[in-house]
C-alpha cells in the first residue's frame, strides 16, 4: 500500500504499482483522458511534486521540456511505486451557494463536460450557469471506450460516476431539489442516466431504446429523445432553440464538438449525422490547441509581416481555441505557408512557447473534412445544393466569434451561405426554454418524427466523399 | 544504358507525383524498349510507392495524396502485372486484410492494403465489417501466410480477439501469422490477445509482414 497525497482534494490509499489515472479514478477525481488512458492524446497531464522517476518516452512526446523539470506526468503512464503528491492544474474549485427561490434546472450530458443552468421558473430564464467535467472521463475520453468498458463489466462504476459528476454539478448551481429537470445530451450519456443497456453503441448499426421523450417522476423529469445512431437530444434541442424547424428555409446546424453533428433541414425534413469530427476544435490531440479558457488564443490576424493575437481575458497564452485555430488556418493558407493539401511548410511559432505543427494541422484537416464531407452527403440525400441554404448556425465551444470567410477558405462551410450565425450553447439554451414552456415537448416530438439520421460512413461513396472534403479550400 | 534508367526513375516519380495517366505511358514506353515487366515493377512502381509511404509516415503526404498515388501506382501496376504472372514461378506471400465486424471505417484499411500490395504482396481484401466466419472462412480457403485485421473503434477490437481464439480452436493458428492494427489498438493488445504483431502505421505494417514471414 502507498499513500497518494492530492492537492486540494485529500490523502488516499493505494495499492502499489496501479497506475495513477486508475487511482483517480476509483476515488472519483476528475482527469481528462481522451484517448482512454493509452498515451496517445497527452491530456490526463498532471503534476507530481514529490520525488520522482524520469520521464518516459511517450511523455516526452506531449509534454514540452520546461513542464517536464516541473514535475509535470501523465496519469496514464505513471504507475505509483511509492508514496506521493499530486496536483492537478486543470481543476476548477467548487463554489457552493444556495439558491432559495423555486427553480427548474436544465442539463446538457456531454461526454467531456456536463453544462447545467438553473432557470427561474417565474422569468423563465437561466440565472446562473455551471460546467463540470464528467467524471466518466477517468475511465476513458470518447463515448466508444466508456461503451467497452461498460460491456467488460464496468457499467455500474460509470453509471455512479455520470451521478456524482451531476450532483457536483448541482452543488455548482445551488440546487438540490430543482422543481423540475430536463435533460438533453447524446445518445450515450442519456442511456446512462436511464440506466438504459448502452451494448447496442458498440457496433455498426447504432440502436438504443431512446426514440421517445422520456417524463420521469419523483423528482420531476423530462428526458429528451434521440434522433438515431450517435445524434443525440442534444441535437434536438439545439435545433429546437435555434428555430430552424419552423423557418420554413433550407438551413444548415453544425455542433462543433468531438460528434461533430450536422444537421440539413429542408421543407418539412431533418437530415442528421454525425460526423466523427474529434476533438480537434477543443484543442485536444493537437499541441498547439486549447479548450476556450482564459489565456487560449481566440483571434489570431497578420499585419505588418507578423502573426498577432488575442487570448481570453488577456492572459499569457496557453493554446489555440477553435476560434483561433481557424484563423490561423486560413491566414496561413492565404500567405501560402499552408498549400490546401494539408502541406505546412514548416512549424509556425505563434508565441514563444506555442507552435503549430505538420501534425497538429492534419489532425485539423481531418476535423474539417468530416463536418465537410458531412454537408455533402446531407444535401446529396436532401438533393439539395449550398446555393440553397438560406441560413447557417454553428455551436459549440469555438472561444469567440467565428470568422465567415475564414471558415470558407478552409473548406468548413460551402461558400455563397447568405447567413452565418454562432451561438455558443444551443442545447443547453434549448433545454433551458423547454423548463418553462409546456408545448415544447410537442415540438421536441415533430423534431425527432421528420428527422432523418444518416449513418455516413455506410454511405457506399463515403471514401471518395471524404477524401476530397480534405482539401483545405473554398467549394459549393 | 544511362537513358534508359532515366526513364525508369521517371515512372518512380511519376508515382511520387500522384500521376496516373503519366506513370501507364512512361511504363508502357519501358516496355517497347524491352525493359522486363518484372524490372519495371521492383525498380519503379514499388520504390514509388514504398516512397509515398514515407512521406505519409512523417504527415507529408496526407490520405488523399497517398489515395491518388496508389492510383497511379495501380496504372503502372495493372499493365506489367500480368506480363509477370504468366513468367513467373516464384509465388508471392499471400496476405489475407479485412475490418473487423461491426466497423465500417476502413479508409486506413484500404492504405495499409496498397502499401502491402505495392511491396510485392499477393493481397486479398476482405472490406470492411467482416464477421468472424468469414474470416475463418477465407483462411481455411485461401491458406494466407499472414492474416491482417483492422479497427477504428475500441468497442469492435473484441472481434480480433474471437478471430485468435477460433483459429486456434480449428488448428490453423500455427500455419499463419496474425497482425492487428487501428487507432485503438495498441501493442499491449496485440500481445493480449495474442497476434503475431501490431502495426502504428501503413508502412510499419509492410515492415512487419517482411519480418515475421521470413523463415
Amino acid at each position: 500500500m502507498n499513500i497518494l497525497t492530492i492537492k486540494k482534494h485529500g490523502t488516499f490509499k493505494v495499492k502499489k504499482s496501479t497506475k495513477l489515472i486508475d487511482c483517480l479514478a476509483k476515488n472519483g477525481i476528475p482527469i481528462i483522458a481522451t484517448c482512454g488512458g493509452k498515451g496517445r492524446c497527452g491530456s490526463c497531464r498532471v503534476r507530481i511534486i514529490t520525488p520522482q522517476k524520469p520521464p518516459a518516452e511517450r511523455e516526452t512526446l506531449f509534454i514540452p521540456q520546461s513542464a517536464l523539470k516541473q514535475g509535470y506526468r501523465l496519469a496514464c503512464q505513471h504507475k505509483i511505486t511509492h508514496d506521493m503528491t499530486i496536483d492537478i492544474p486543470r481543476l476548477k474549485k467548487v463554489k457552493f451557494t444556495r439558491l432559495n427561490a423555486n427553480y427548474g434546472l436544465a442539463l446538457d450530458i456531454g461526454t467531456t463536460v456536463i453544462k447545467g443552468a438553473a432557470v427561474n421558473l417565474k422569468t423563465g430564464s437561466a440565472e446562473k450557469i455551471s460546467s463540470v467535467y464528467n467524471l466518466q472521463n477517468s475511465i476513458g475520453g470518447d463515448v466508444l471506450t466508456r461503451v467497452g468498458a461498460s460491456i467488460d463489466g464496468k457499467y455500474d462504476i460509470l453509471s455512479k460516476l455520470l451521478y456524482s459528476s451531476l450532483k457536483q454539478l448541482k452543488n455548482c448551481l445551488g440546487i438540490q431539489k430543482p422543481a423540475i429537470t430536463i435533460i438533453v445530451g447524446n445518445p450515450v450519456m442519456l442511456s446512462f442516466y436511464l440506466h438504459e443497456p448502452v451494448n447496442g453503441f458498440a457496433q455498426y448499426p447504432f440502436t438504443s431504446n431512446l426514440n421517445k421523450g422520456i417524463f420521469l417522476k419523483n423528482p420531476p423529469r423530462y428526458v429528451f429523445p434521440i434522433i438515431g445512431g450517435f445524434v443525440g437530444g442534444d441535437t434536438i434541442s439545439g435545433i429546437l432553440q435555434s428555430r430552424m424547424h419552423k423557418s420554413g428555409k433550407n438551413s444548415l446546424y453544425i455542433d462543433l464538438g468531438t460528434n461533430g453533428e450536422v444537421v440539413l433541414i429542408r421543407g418539412k425534413n431533418i437530415y442528421a449525422a454525425s460526423t466523427a469530427a474529434g476533438p480537434a476544435f477543443e484543442g485536444i490531440g493537437v499541441t498547439c490547441g486549447s479548450l476556450a479558457l482564459p489565456g487560449a488564443i481566440d483571434r489570431v490576424s497578420y499585419a505588418k509581416g507578423a502573426l498577432r493575437f488575442h487570448t481570453i481575458d488577456n492572459k499569457t497564452p496557453i493554446g489555440l481555441c477553435a476560434s483561433g485555430l481557424i484563423d490561423l488556418l486560413s491566414i496561413l493558407l492565404e500567405r501560402s505557408i499552408l498549400k490546401d493539401n494539408g502541406r505546412l511548410k514548416y512549424a509556425v511559432p505563434i508565441s514563444s512557447r506555442i507552435c503549430i505543427s505538420q501534425n497538429d494541422i492534419r489532425k485539423l484537416q481531418l476535423a474539417i473534412g468530416a463536418i465537410h464531407s458531412g454537408i455533402k452527403i446531407l444535401l446529396h440525400h436532401a438533393k439539395t445544393a449550398p446555393k440553397n441554404i438560406d441560413e447557417v448556425v454553428i455551436t459549440g465551444e469555438f472561444g469567440s466569434r467565428l470568422d465567415v470567410n475564414a471558415l470558407v477558405k478552409i473548406g468548413l462551410i460551402p461558400k455563397g451561405t447568405k447567413k452565418v450565425s454562432f451561438n455558443k450553447d444551443l442545447p443547453l439554451q434549448g433545454a433551458v426554454m423547454a423548463i418553462k414552456n409546456n408545448n415544447i415537448f410537442h415540438q421536441v416530438e415533430t423534431i425527432r418524427e421528420h428527422s432523418i439520421h444518416i449513418d455516413l460512413a455506410a454511405q457506399p461513396n463515403f471514401q471518395e466523399v471524404f477524401v476530397a472534403s480534405l482539401k483545405l479550400a473554398p467549394w459549393n | 544504358m544511362q537513358g534508359v534508367n532515366l526513364k525508369l526513375d521517371e515512372i518512380r516519380k511519376a508515382v511520387i507525383e500522384m500521376d496516373d495517366v503519366k506513370t501507364a505511358q512512361l511504363v508502357n514506353t519501358a516496355l517497347k524498349q524491352g525493359l522486363a515487366p518484372q524490372d519495371i515493377l521492383n525498380n519503379c512502381l514499388i520504390p514509388g510507392m514504398k516512397e509515398v509511404g514515407e512521406l505519409f509516415t512523417r504527415k507529408e503526404y496526407y490520405v488523399p495524396e497517398v489515395l491518388l498515388a496508389s492510383e497511379a501506382f495501380y496504372a503502372g501496376f495493372n499493365i506489367v502485372s500480368p506480363l509477370i504472372k504468366s513468367q513467373s514461378t516464384e509465388k508471392k506471400t499471400k496476405v489475407i486484410i479485412g475490418v473487423v465486424k461491426g466497423d465500417i471505417h476502413d479508409i486506413g484499411k484500404n492504405i495499409v492494403k496498397v502499401l502491402i500490395e505495392a511491396s510485392g504482396y499477393d493481397i486479398m481484401d476482405l472490406g470492411k465489417d467482416v464477421s468472424t466466419e468469414r474470416f475463418i472462412k477465407a483462411v481455411t480457403i485461401e491458406k494466407p501466410a499472414v492474416l491482417a485485421m483492422s479497427s477504428l473503434m475500441t468497442t469492435t477490437l473484441v472481434h480480433m480477439e474471437e478471430v485468435i481464439k477460433e483459429l486456434i480452436k480449428k488448428k490453423m493458428r500455427r500455419n499463419i501469422k496474425v497482425i492487428v492494427g487501428g487507432a485503438p489498438v495498441n501493442e499491449e493488445f496485440a500481445n493480449r490477445i495474442g497476434a503475431d504483431g501490431y502495426a502504428e502505421d501503413a508502412m510499419q505494417a509492410v515492415k512487419l509482414i517482411k519480418k515475421i514471414t521470413i523463415g
